[in-house]
């Protein structure tokens, strides 16, 4: 799938697992990224920091220095790229190992590169965000996160609090697609994959609320991959 | 690995307890013989002086006739086992019944054949000889082969006293080694067998109730423990084995049905089914490896005071809304300020799979509630449904790794939430029970009955 919604990016993958490697570039490339892949730690660091990147993507298990490690270095030399950790673990206290080390997102393979894709775009929004406005808006929808209030065309609209805070993932990411998974760890606080349809209902939910009656559909489902909010950007 | 007699720990004790015993039997035999020939010494010592003391009857004073009239005296008197000798002052005997050679001033033990001419029956004497004023000396001996034969007797008994101890001291020693070996050799022989991989194979005992039974009991409880332990890891290893099977053969058969219609009519949605018979896969791999990290108990390091009344307000309205969507309804009653120390991330898994489970399998239009409460040091949790439940006989198997109740395995989900629910509920030193919600009814329902320290 390709998304042209995001700039050309500079991305750094460091990575030993060629297979991944080559995944991943075949994934992004097609977007407009142009993709680096370093297959081991100690180069992967001097490539991360001597070079500029719009992301660093680092496997955590490497050979040479491990993938915390890297990080750890780069973030004491004062090195503040986007970075998002892949790894196999899946374990419930890798995630959070990985952010103390600096990671900015985290994310267990095997995973789809529409996943991948997605994350960056919302690390790389993150990484270029102004001071958070107290009111979004998107197209005529406005989320006062002040008041706790959503207008749509003017016309006040009822929502629940996670709708609520559904509603405000969705539309600070506005123009991007944002994946089920992100949307269980941002606005769920989930670490773990429900068997239920927990993110579909809540959606289909925020919809019948936001959109229904209007003549444009804000929330869209992007086949494959997930939701978002407007039209692509 | 044979163990050999000698450097048997038997063996070793039994060596130190001869030599320990021999030093004591040398003591004690020491002290007897000194202090019995000590004893007969002084008497015949005494028996002396009093003769010399007969004769001389007015001591150092006493005239020499006197001395010489006692003395003839004495040997003219009938036999006594004692001898007398009167030398003058040129070394001439004056009288005598005892052939002796000269002897110094003093106190003398002889034994027999030395002096020249004894008595037939004698083998010993104690002589005393004392010097006279007149510059003669008188002799007076004793018959001392009582003493002498009381020697010999005492070290014969010693001897054969001392050979005995160390005969049964090295017996016992050899005896018991055995003994121990024996044993020893039977528990090595169990434990090769087990090594070789037969862990129905016991620790014999021999039912005397002795450190070897108590010690081969404890370790045949251990082995009865590894045992269940391998059987458990076999039947696990054999469910996934099965649980990943079945996605598998399934994905093979579709990439096959593909390959063999290159002009599928449907290839995207095909290769979609195939990535997300991979996806199960990998979730019921994931599920073990988190059920494994859960019952590691790792965990507990993380654990922080948190808010449960929130935590399960939020929960249910979450599963409110996707209840709705199945048609069936959550209704939610909880205390508010329940608090606890444990793993926010962890309980929110805990009591998601329990909503869950209850959404998957109370069927349609399921009615299903959650409550909490507090009651004196615990907090209860309850979350009922009224399904079809899980028969009593089963309940043990639903809690455990893939006890899915449905043989054939074509239900959705890897079968773990259970099994993980109950591993969360014991890290946190909780109970988890399953009940029958209305036991009388058609479809008793199932409740889930959780309790977790305050």
């Amino acid at each position: 799938m390709v998304m042209a919604s995001n700039p050309a990016l500079r991305i750094l993958l460091i990575e030993d697992d060629h297979r991944v490697a080559e995944l991943v570039r075949v994934g992004l490339e097609p977007e407009g990224h142009s993709v680096t892949i370093v297959p081991d730690g100690r180069t992967g660091l001097l490539r991360a920091g001597g070079e500029a990147w719009d992301i660093i993507i680092i496997d955590r298990m490497l050979p040479g220095l491990d993938g915390l490690g890297l990080l750890r270095m780069l973030r004491g030399a004062g090195i503040t790229t986007p970075a998002l950790f892949l790894t196999a673990l899946g374990g419930v206290d890798d995630r959070v190992d990985g952010l103390r080390a600096g990671g900015d997102d985290y994310l267990v393979k095997p995973f789809a590169v529409t996943e991948l894709s997605a994350r960056i775009a919302a690390l790389i929004r993150r990484g270029a965000a102004k001071p958070i406005d107290t009111v979004l808006r998107v197209d005529d929808l406005e989320l006062d996160r002040l008041a706790r209030e959503v207008r749509r065309a003017g016309q006040h609209i009822a929502l629940k609090p996670r709708e609520f805070l559904l509603l405000e993932y969705l539309m600070r990411h506005a123009g991007q697609v944002v994946t089920r998974t992100m949307l269980l760890e941002s606005v769920w606080d989930f670490h773990f994959d429900p068997q239920t349809s927990v993110v579909e209902s809540h959606i289909s939910r925020l919809r019948s609320k936001i959109d229904r009656g209007f003549p444009r559909e804000l929330v869209q489902t992007v086949r494959g991959a997930g939701y978002r909010l407007g039209d692509a950007r | 690995m044979r163990a050999k007699l000698l450097n048997t720990t038997s063996v070793r004790l039994a060596a130190m307890g001869v030599v320990l015993a021999s030093t004591s039997a040398v003591v004690v035999f020491g002290v007897i013989y000194i202090s019995a020939l000590g004893a007969m010494r002084t008497t015949l010592d005494t028996e002396l002086n009093n003769e010399i003391a007969e004769i001389m009857v007015r001591g150092p004073d006493t005239p020499p006739a006197v001395i010489e009239a006692g003395v003839r005296a004495a040997i003219a008197a009938p036999p006594t086992g004692t001898f007398f000798r009167l030398m003058n002052a040129q070394g001439q005997i004056v009288a005598s019944d005892l052939a002796l050679p000269p002897l110094a001033q003093g106190w003398h033990s002889l034994t027999a054949p030395k002096p020249t001419r004894f008595p037939d029956h004698i083998r010993a004497l104690r002589v005393r000889v004392q010097r006279l004023a007149t510059g003669g000396t008188l002799l007076v001996a004793a018959d001392a082969s009582m003493l002498d034969e009381m020697d010999a007797l005492i070290l014969r008994s010693f001897l054969i006293g001392f050979g005995i101890t160390l005969a049964i001291g090295l017996a016992a020693g050899i005896g018991f080694g055995r003994r121990a070996l024996a044993r020893i050799e039977a528990v090595s022989a169990a434990g090769e067998k087990i090594m070789a991989g037969d862990f129905t194979k016991r620790i014999p005992l021999s039912g005397s109730g002795d450190e070897f039974d108590h010690l081969g009991a404890v370790i045949n409880a251990m082995l009865a423990r590894i045992e269940l332990l391998i059987g458990n890891i076999r039947a696990v290893g054999d469910e996934i084995a099965h649980d990943l099977r079945a996605p598998l053969t399934r994905l093979r058969q579709s990439l096959e049905l593909m390959l063999r219609e290159r002009a599928h009519p449907d290839l995207p949605s095909a290769l979609a089914d195939a990535i997300d018979q991979v996806d199960a896969t990998l979730a019921l791999s994931a599920g073990i490896l988190r059920l494994a990290q859960i019952e590691s108990g790792a965990r507990r390091a993380s654990f922080a005071k948190l808010d449960l009344s929130a935590l399960l307000d939020d929960l249910a309205d979450t599963y409110a809304t996707v209840a709705e969507d199945h048609g069936a309804t959550l209704q939610a009653a909880i205390a508010p300020e329940l608090s606890l120390t444990g793993d926010a991330a962890l309980l929110k898994q805990l009591f998601s799979n329990l909503i869950e489970n209850a959404l998957t399998h109370a069927g349609p239009a399921a009615a299903i509630s959650l409550t909490a409460r507090r009651s004196h040091t615990t907090i209860t949790i309850t979350l009922s449904d009224h399904g079809p439940g899980i028969p009593a006989d089963r309940h043990a198997e639903a809690l455990r790794r893939f006890g899915r109740l449905d043989p054939s395995r074509s239900t959705e989900g890897h079968g773990l939430g259970l099994p993980i629910a109950c591993a969360i509920t014991a890290l946190h030193d909780g109970t988890f029970t399953l009940t029958a919600t209305n036991p009388a009814c058609e479809r008793p329902g199932l409740t889930i009955l959780l309790t977790l320290p305050a």
